[in-house]
């Protein structure tokens, strides 16, 4: 089981990102067959929810221990992983079919609709096992290091505030767009633009899933997302009422 | 043991609410449920220590005459309330079966047909709140008999 997309090298074993248990296991089939790269897994991979079953701290929680055994969930199910490239396939996919099917703002919103779904369920699942979160900014760090860490792959690069309700969070090689192809290359201010647009339709899901990761955890906000220069992308979280 | 289990959402809705004992007076349930939701604010608004970590179960919430209210919030606001007939539980067993009843809700959450804010009508998570609510009283059973 690995990681990275088909055509992309394998992650350095080193650099793997946090060490959840099962990702040590990962490694070790790794480091024992370094040139080939390991099979793809035999079951069909799971639903696109399911983004990091890999890096998923509510599943890596250990059950509960013997000593209060009838408490134990009955044999603890299997965890099914699913390659990153199904979802980078799947949000590909997504934004071209809304983009399709419905025409002016309608669909940003349906896209920024299914993510703030999306956001509100993995924010209610990642944020089981962590201590209560108190104010606005406790909240903002949980998003920018557990759950971008759990959804995105990696922790948010940089964050800056104005400490009036303003928050850009930097991700330096946002893994969604990573494969985003570049644009044609034009003068330097038009091609940012150019980027920024091609990029655009493929923002709306993340921008929903912030959204609704954040207001599941008590910070009403508007996000919006600026990829001016991929692979880094930034993502400006006003705080509303 | 527990005679109820109820989840109440972050603006105070009703989500679920599972009596354990024969009774036919589930209102006085409702009634015991709502009113701990006031001690749960008082809760979590209290001032924490420096150096405290904030834990999502928050312990004995009210005592009526004949039952001891205890509460568990998650992050998302959403509070468990469990509703027991022993005067002083064992809170570390509670905890752990409060737990178990937060992760059977972000099961049950995760449904994609499921909606926010509307009532968990999920088979499998009254099946689970059942096993943990069994356990739990198994759990105690247990620990009296040495």
């Amino acid at each position: 089981m690995y990681a990275g997309g088909p055509g992309a090298p394998l992650p350095a074993v080193g650099a793997a990102p946090a060490a959840a248990p099962p990702q040590q296991q990962q490694q070790q089939q790794v480091s024992s067959a370094a040139a080939p790269l390991p099979p793809l897994p035999p079951q069909p991979p799971a639903p696109s929810w399911q983004v990091s079953a890999t890096a998923d701290p509510a599943a890596a929680a250990p059950p509960p221990p013997a000593a209060v055994g009838p408490l134990q969930q009955s044999a603890p199910r299997q965890r099914r992983r699913c390659a990153e490239v199904c979802n980078d396939l799947l949000v590909a996919e997504a934004a071209s079919l809304f983009t399709q099917r419905q025409y002016g703002p309608a669909a940003p919103a349906a896209l920024e609709a299914v993510g703030f779904r999306v956001g509100r369920q993995l924010a209610e699942r990642y944020s089981r096992d962590k201590a209560r979160l108190g104010d606005t900014l406790e909240v903002i760090k949980f998003v920018c290091k557990d759950f971008w860490q759990a959804v995105f792959r990696k922790q948010v690069d940089n964050l800056k505030t104005n400490h009036r309700g303003i928050f850009v969070l930097q991700d330096h090689s946002f893994r969604w767009l990573l494969r985003l192809a570049p644009t044609a290359p034009l003068a330097d201010g038009a091609r940012a633009e150019a980027q920024a647009r091609a990029a655009q339709p493929y923002l709306h899901l993340p921008c929903g899933i912030i959204r609704g990761a954040l207001t599941h955890l008590g910070v009403n906000c508007t996000v919006e997302a600026d990829a001016r220069a991929l692979p880094s992308c930034s993502f400006t979280i006003k705080i509303t009422a | 043991m527990i005679v109820c289990a109820a989840v109440v959402g972050a603006q105070n809705n009703p989500l679920y609410l599972r009596t354990f004992i024969p009774t036919d007076d589930e209102a006085k349930f409702h009634c015991i449920v709502h009113c701990s939701l006031d001690a749960v604010e008082e809760k979590v608004l209290l001032r924490r220590a420096p150096g405290e970590v904030p834990e999502l179960y928050l312990g004995l919430l009210y005592p009526t005459e004949e039952y001891r209210v205890y509460g568990y919030i998650t992050n998302s606001h959403t509070k468990l309330i469990a509703v027991l007939d022993e005067f002083s539980p064992r809170e570390d067993l509670l905890a752990k079966a409060l737990k178990a009843m937060h992760a059977a809700f972000v099961d049950a959450t995760s449904c994609p047909f499921y909606s926010f804010g509307a009532p968990l009508t999920s088979r499998l998570f009254a099946e689970e709140v059942a096993t943990i609510v069994g356990g739990y009283s198994q759990a105690v059973a247990q620990l009296q008999q040495r």
